[in-house]
Parts: C-alpha cells; sequence; structure tokens
C-alpha cells in the first residue's frame, strides 16, 4: 500500500556563523587590570622629620630605592564555540573559533600552527583552501573568508601575529570538510600557539631568558617563562551534521492476516524516527487510507493521546480520507508512534 | 634715634621669625636609607634557609622589602622623629608588614593628607558610601617613634608590598 508521505520541510541547519556571532566580540580587549608592564621602575624614597632640642629641623629624604619589574611569558589559548561545530559533508571553510590572550606583563607575538591528524576522531578536517588560520580583524564579528570586512589569512610559514599585554585575539581555524562522511563522525583540529621570544619554548617555568624576540629586537631586562612554558594547545572539533527520519508501518491488529474479512477493524501503527544531529522543521506525518478501507471517526492517537479529526487546536486531523499528523519543529533524536483504526470493507 | 629703633625692632621681628621657622638640618645630623629587598631560598650546610638580597629587578607578583634605617650623627638626643613613607607605585601595601619598634604606626589613604589607625580609615564606594579602607588602598604608612633617639643610636622601620 502506498501510505505514507512525508513532507520535512527545511532542515534545519545549524550554521557556524550562529555560534561564532554568539561568541563575546573581544579582539584586542583588555582581559583584566593590567600587572605592572615589563620595564616598569618602582621607586620608593622615605623622609624623616626631626627635632634637636625642640628645634624642628628640615626633614631629610632617604635615598630612592628602586627596582625594574621583568617580564612574565605567558599565554592562554581557549576554544571558544559553544560545542562540536556542526558540519555538512562536504563543506567548505568550516571556522573554529578560539581566543588567544596574552596574560603576561610585555607585549608579544606568537606564531601559529594547526594539526588535523588526531587519535580518536572519524576524520581529519582539511586546511581549508583560502586560509587555514584567520586572524578576527575587528571590523565584523565572526569569520569572514571573504568580502569587505574579509578577516586576515595567517600564514603559519611566515606571520606572527601581536597581543598586547593584557589582551586577546580571536583567531579562527578554518576548514575544509571532506565528503562522504557520516552523520556524527567527528573531525579534531588541535590548535597550537607559541612565543617567538628566544628560549622561552619548552623551558622550565621560572626559567629567565634574554628579552629578545625572534626579530632580533632587544626589549629591556629578562623574560622569564611562565607557568605554561612560552605555549598553549586548544582542540576544537567538528561533527558531521545531518538528520534522517525513519518511518515503520505496522498492523498492530488483528495479528493473523488470515482472518482479515470485511469488517474487521484493523489498528495501524506508525513509528516516526527522527535520527542523527539537528532539527528538522514543520514535520508532517500523512497517511492515505486506501478504497478498501473504512477509517474510524476520532480513531487517532498520538503517543497514546486521543487527537480529534477535526481541523483544531490539536495537531492531528483526518480529511480528505487522510490522516495528518504535524509534529512541527523535531530535534533528533527523538520517536513518535501514531496509531489509528480502519474497517476492512 | 627713630631709625635706631627701628632697625632694632626689624632685628627682633626677624630673630622672632627665625626662631619659629625649620633650622636647615645640622649637616650630617641624622641619616636616612632606605633598601628594598626580596627574600630567596638558598642552602646553606646542606640546609634551605631563606635571606633577602637586595632586588634589582622583579616579577609582578613579588614580594618586596623596604627597610629604612636612621641613625643620630650627632652628640645630642634628635627627638620628634617621624618616617613617611609612601607606598611605591604599581604596588599593594601587604596588610599587616609594617614594622618599627618603639613607633606609633599609622596610614594613609589619601596621598598622605591625613594619617589613621586601619580601623579609622574610610573610603568612599562608587554610589558615594563610606566603607573601611583595605589595605590594599593604604597610599602612605607613617612612624611615630617613640622618644628622642640617643646620640650615635640607630634604628629601622619596614614594611612589605606586592608588586602588580
Amino acid at each position: 500500500m502506498k501510505l505514507i508521505e512525508l513532507k520535512i520541510h527545511k532542515v534545519l541547519k545549524i550554521k557556524n556563523y550562529l555560534f561564532l556571532l554568539a561568541i563575546t566580540f573581544v579582539c584586542c580587549a583588555p582581559l583584566r587590570a593590567a600587572t605592572t608592564l615589563a620595564g616598569t621602575v618602582i621607586s620608593n624614597q622615605a623622609q624623616l622629620s626631626y627635632s634637636i632640642n625642640n628645634i624642628a629641623q628640615t626633614p631629610v629624604p632617604s635615598n630612592i630605592a628602586s627596582f625594574t619589574v621583568l617580564e612574565i611569558v605567558n599565554l592562554n589559548l581557549v576554544w571558544q564555540d559553544a560545542g562540536q561545530v556542526r558540519v555538512n559533508t562536504p563543506q567548505l571553510n568550516a571556522p573554529l573559533a578560539f581566543t588567544l590572550s596574552n596574560t603576561g606583563n610585555g607585549p608579544q607575538t606568537y606564531n601559529l600552527t594547526r594539526a588535523n591528524t588526531i587519535t580518536g576522531d572519524q576524520f581529519d578536517p582539511l586546511n581549508a583552501a583560502t586560509g587555514a588560520i584567520f586572524i578576527e580583524n575587528g571590523l565584523l564579528a565572526g569569520f569572514q573568508a571573504d568580502g569587505p570586512n574579509a578577516d586576515t589569512v595567517y600564514i603559519p610559514a611566515s606571520d606572527s601575529v601581536a597581543v598586547a599585554p593584557g589582551s586577546s585575539r580571536i583567531i579562527y581555524v578554518v576548514s575544509d570538510i571532506p565528503s562522504g562522511l557520516a552523520i556524527g563522525n567527528l573531525g579534531h583540529v588541535d590548535f597550537r600557539a607559541h612565543t617567538r621570544t628566544l628560549g622561552v619554548v619548552g623551558s622550565l617555568p621560572g626559567s629567565s631568558h634574554p628579552n629578545i624576540t625572534a626579530v632580533g629586537q632587544p626589549i629591556t631586562g629578562l623574560a622569564i617563562t611562565g607557568l605554561t612554558g612560552g605555549q598553549g594547545s586548544a582542540r576544537g572539533s567538528y561533527v558531521i551534521d545531518g538528520v534522517v527520519v525513519t518511518v515503520k508501518k505496522t498492523i498492530v491488529s488483528p495479528t493473523d492476516a488470515n482472518s482479515l474479512i470485511p469488517g474487521t477493524e484493523m489498528r495501524y501503527r506508525l513509528l516516526i524516527e527522527v535520527l542523527g544531529i539537528g532539527s528538522v522543521q514543520n514535520l508532517v506525518v500523512n497517511d492515505p487510507i486506501p478504497a478498501q478501507l473504512t477509517y474510524v471517526a476520532n480513531s487517532i492517537t498520538l503517543d497514546g493521546g486521543s487527537r480529534t479529526d477535526a481541523v483544531n487546536t490539536d495537531n492531528a486531523q483526518f480529511s480528505s480520507n487522510n490522516v495528518s499528523v504535524n509534529l512541527g519543529n523535531v530535534t533528533a533524536p527523538a520517536s513518535y508512534v501514531i496509531e489509528f483504526r480502519t474497517i476492512l470493507k | 634715634m627713630q631709625l635706631s629703633t627701628f632697625k632694632s625692632s626689624f632685628l627682633s621681628a626677624t630673630l622672632v621669625c627665625f626662631s619659629f621657622a625649620l633650622q636647615a638640618a645640622t649637616p650630617g645630623s641624622v641619616s636616612l636609607k632606605n633598601i628594598a629587598e626580596t627574600e630567596v631560598k638558598v642552602t646553606e650546610n646542606g640546609v634551605s634557609v631563606i635571606k633577602r638580597v637586595p632586588v634589582q629587578k622583579a616579577l609582578p607578583d613579588a614580594e618586596i622589602i623596604y627597610t629604612t634605617t636612621f641613625k643620630n650623627l650627632i652628640d645630642k638626643p634628635v627627638g620628634d622623629i617621624v618616617v613617611e613613607n609612601p607606598v611605591p607605585n604599581d604596588s599593594i601595601y601587604k596588610s599587616g608588614s609594617a614594622m618599627g619598634s618603639n613607633t606609633v604606626i599609622s596610614y594613609s589613604v589619601n596621598g598622605g593628607k591625613s594619617y589613621g589607625a586601619p580601623d579609622t580609615l574610610k573610603v568612599k564606594t562608587k554610589d558615594g558610601k563610606e566603607r573601611q579602607a583595605l589595605a590594599s588602598e593604604y597610599t602612605h604608612i607613617k612612624w611615630v617613634y617613640q622618644g628622642a633617639l640617643a646620640a650615635g643610636k640607630s634604628s629601622d622601620i619596614s614594611f612589605r608590598t606586592v608588586v602588580k
């Protein structure tokens, strides 16, 4: 019997940029009350007043005790997306958003790298052809691959990103997603940043180094390795998005197909399952009643609850010899059971 | 005669004025030495000990100890000794760290305009209300030495800060 017609309107794809729009726009924003900047001279001078024979004397100043504040090299790298970023297979320019923060007290430049081959996932995201890493340029929040507000492509072999002390930058790791992947497949990317201050990366916290950047610009004093060893790493993940709706129709009663004679009441059951990741909108189940059957009035149930045949506030109706149930917007995973009765003519 | 009287009066007035003015400090009468130090852990004879060393460079969050030593260099006692010391720039006073034998210590939260005991110091909040000042809000510290410092004697006062 040709009984089922499904109308699935507009599979809701939760686009990556929606996540990105939700990210607080913190490009170059201060993180907190800044610690004392490297190179600051801290000075102290006391003053003493006194008298001799009860005659006040001119106050005496002390020498000035002073020292210089050193640079502590610290950074923090955090994946910003609310969860696994949902992507299609294939898809171009899928961004993961990270925040790179300079939590030290001196200006820093960092090199950025990404690794796509990670154990524990089902596919390897590819470096996007338009650019594997982008720096948020502050013109428009969220990743912009092109157009007037296009973010800045970062070239791993030659570029670096500068971050002022106490500030942060938003960075996008952008991938092309291969084709032919299964719904629910995961793809991880490990994103790394390390300081260009020579000698700091990989050194023990507390160790000191001449404060010279990789481009040879000397900065006053020493740079001291912070707790992160001058580097940071964060993992972001993609998941293949998609929704599959299945319908299984069975005759609940009678159970013996050989007992069907005119006048037999037949109860049908439709099992609707919404599987995968994501949502469907306006999911409507239609089941036309064939000419050999007579529909039993007001016999529709949804998950055991009665429904009327009339077009009213409940989500089922019977008209033009058709059983129709409107399930509306459904987020996977979900399942429904629709039942109705007929009489064999 | 009138001129002579005028001159005499002028001289007297001048002397009175001088008697109320601060006297220029007798050169070398009191010395005042200030030093900033930090504590480091060192091993001496197999034993770990903490030593104070002069600080030339320090990181944020480092604790700095300021010690001011004053000495009477003349052969008379020196009285009314008061030492005032600002909490240095980019630093926070460490609560309870001000020391000084035979002194009364008070604090300022208004740049040294006035001083008081910790429980008397108030600051205004953003909504205009007053609350007790935190030690981290102190701007100056004052030590008032009790009695006179005898000839040749010295004493010292100290406090600690944390680099912001």
